[in-house]
């Protein structure tokens, strides 16, 4: 590139913007360009300097707040990163101990334990029943023999004892 | 963090996970650190005559809010921000009237100081003069700036903040800083015209 930065580009520059490629390499290679530069940017750091040359004695301040601070109350809070973690582990806890509160009469109660006991009972009483249906299919009485339960040799059966 | 670990060679949160336990030598320790960058922030807004003391105010209020201090941003942009407020606070408390960023007016900056505490880099007086002139003449075009521009200008080049810092402090997006911070330099320089 052989065109000198305009006003935008050096704007860009100053202002911390990225230059294209081809601009960039202009102003490595331009002493014109870069003056352009230059000139805007001790203006400015000469305004700076003028101000840093108001800048108090930062000793002096630096006792003068802590004197400050000694007079303050007392900041006293969690340690680690902020109230935020504290919070949450307050949260925390309330949710757990509403948690156990709900659960604690289903525990120790006389009515639920009953109430358990009831549904327990009526399960078994559906299961035995569905048990005893022979409409079930899979669930028909077994018919066993003796030979079945390879009893033949050992025990006598009622029907081959005379 | 153990407390064998020596002040100066802390890291600034740890530093502040302790003055949050209410130890006050950690928190000189930061004062000590960032005090001339709240100095730099506050003078942007209220001044030479006003800087110190709201930069001390700014100080008191980062120690009593240091319980709010989340972490999420980095401390010296936290602190950032709260010198910014204090001093938009001062102003507002002092003036009564809409805000106005130093030096907005052009006649209340410290044009007499800017001239006394030029660099005696150009001894040649003419060469002398006209950067002067161009000081003064960058001073009167930056009150012209919109206020945003002005305020980002200022924070990046007499403040001396990153541009990511100046995003975080004034809570914008970086994109913003850079097109603002672009446009203001764009405009001085201008306005500066021959005298840059």
């Amino acid at each position: 590139m052989t065109n000198h930065l305009n006003d935008d580009q050096i704007a860009a520059v100053v202002a911390g913007l990225e230059l294209e490629p081809g601009a960039r390499a202009h102003l490595d290679g331009c002493v014109g360009c870069r003056r352009a530069l230059a000139d805007f940017e001790e203006t400015v750091a000469r305004r700076r300097d003028a101000m840093l040359a108001g800048l108090p004695d930062l000793e002096a301040q630096r006792h003068a707040i802590m004197a400050r601070i000694e007079d303050a109350p007392a900041v006293v809070g969690p340690r680690g990163r902020g109230v935020r973690h504290t919070l949450l582990a307050l949260a925390a806890a309330a949710v757990l101990a509403i948690g156990i509160a709900a659960l604690w009469p289903e525990r120790s109660g006389d009515r639920a334990l009953a109430g358990g006991d009831v549904a327990v009972a009526t399960i078994l009483e559906e299961t035995e029943a569905l048990l005893a249906d022979d409409a079930i299919p899979g669930f028909e009485p077994i018919q066993w023999d003796a030979e079945d339960l390879g009893l033949d040799s050992e025990v006598p059966t009622p029907s081959t004892t005379s | 963090m153990s407390r064998s670990v020596e002040l100066p060679d802390a890291e600034d949160h740890d530093l502040v996970d302790r003055a949050r336990i209410g130890d006050r030598d950690a928190f000189g320790e930061l004062v000590g650190r960032h005090q001339r960058r709240v100095w730099l922030v506050c003078r942007q807004y209220v001044g030479p005559d006003e800087a110190d003391a709201v930069a001390q105010e700014a100080w008191l209020k980062a120690w009593s809010a240091l319980t709010s201090f989340d972490g999420r941003a980095a401390f010296t942009t936290w602190l950032t921000r709260i010198s910014i407020n204090t001093a938009l606070d001062e102003i507002r408390r002092r003036r009564r009237e809409p805000l106005r960023l130093h030096g907005e007016t052009g006649s209340d900056d410290d044009a007499p100081s800017v001239m006394d505490r030029m660099s005696d880099a150009a001894v040649d007086p003419e060469a002398r003069s006209i950067q002067r002139q161009a000081v003064e003449r960058l001073r009167r075009c930056e009150g012209r700036l919109p206020d945003r521009q002005r305020e980002i200008f200022r924070l990046r080049f007499y403040a001396e903040l990153e541009l990511d810092e100046i995003a975080g402090a004034l809570g914008v997006h970086v994109g913003t800083v850079k097109t603002q911070l672009h446009r203001a330099v764009h405009r001085l320089r201008r306005e500066l015209g021959d005298v840059r």
